[in-house]
């Protein structure tokens, strides 16, 4: 897994964004990340993992490994699995109070939000505030430990 | 819409539909939703494998609007068991070249969302 901090993994997203002229190679490389996402194992391809705010169906499955949280998804919609994909980039690995910490900077910087319709945008939000809550959830759980 | 005429407009509309089911009909993996003789012109369709959502992405952004989703008819949805689907609608302001334009975005958003 890797050890880069969540700001240095935005920032080489917003790098690699930047070689992009316009909004179709852009998505073109959206859709790339899509097929490469950590896909969430079957069996938690449950309604219980399903992110509600979306117009396609996102599943978003958390574990701690060691003390660093780890994401798998899916979704039925290629775009939304490159956005979640990227989510999953910039959290996978890292320490729930550092998620809970961060600040997504590389959403505004990539204008992936002006690219989505409202709706997307809107889960994206969802999706993001998932993946806080269950840092939350895990680092509750260490604090009583 | 008076001036033009009721009749006229419907005949016209009835035209688009005809032309813009005849071009879409050659993109490979289109499936037609709701394949009625007589209706209005309003064509629902999914492409194979490809999310509804994500081709109306890609059409909007070519500058086309279509809707997408499930067009509160959920039990008609549950019923071809799709999750949506695309919908583009015809009014007697559009013409044989937008169509145009609009399946050649269809045939865009095949391509890279393949």
């Amino acid at each position: 897994m890797s050890h880069k901090t969540i700001a240095e993994i935005q920032e080489e997203i917003i790098d690699e964004f930047s070689l992009f002229d316009d909004w179709m190679q852009r998505y073109e490389y959206m859709i790339e990340l899509g097929k490469s996402l950590p896909l969430i194992d079957p069996q938690y391809k449950l309604d219980d993992y399903l992110i509600k705010g979306c117009q396609s169906k996102v599943w978003v499955f958390a574990e701690m490994n060691e003390d660093e949280l780890k994401f798998t998804a899916d979704s039925d919609a290629i775009i939304t699995k490159g956005i979640i994909a990227l989510l999953i980039r910039v959290f996978s690995g890292q320490k729930p109070q550092d998620i809970i910490d961060a600040e997504l900077s590389f959403i505004d910087q990539i204008g992936l939000k002006e690219h989505l319709s409202p709706t997307r945008a809107n889960g994206l939000t969802s999706m993001t505030r998932q993946i806080k809550l269950y840092a939350v959830a895990y680092q509750t759980q260490k604090n009583h430990e | 819409m008076n001036q033009i005429g009721f009749e006229a407009i419907a005949a016209y509309e009835g035209e688009l539909l005809v032309y813009a089911t005849d071009q879409l009909k050659q993109i490979q993996g289109i499936k037609f939703v709701g394949e009625a003789k007589n209706k209005a012109s309003v064509i629902s369709f999914n492409l194979k494998g490809i999310h509804p959502y994500d081709v109306g992405s890609i059409l909007d952004k070519l500058g086309i609007a279509v809707r997408t989703g499930h067009h509160c008819a959920q039990p008609v949805m549950q019923h071809f068991n799709v999750p949506g689907t695309v919908r583009a609608s015809f009014a007697f302001y559009n013409t044989k070249e937008e169509i145009d334009i609009f399946v050649e975005g269809v045939k865009t958003a095949q391509r890279m969302l393949s």
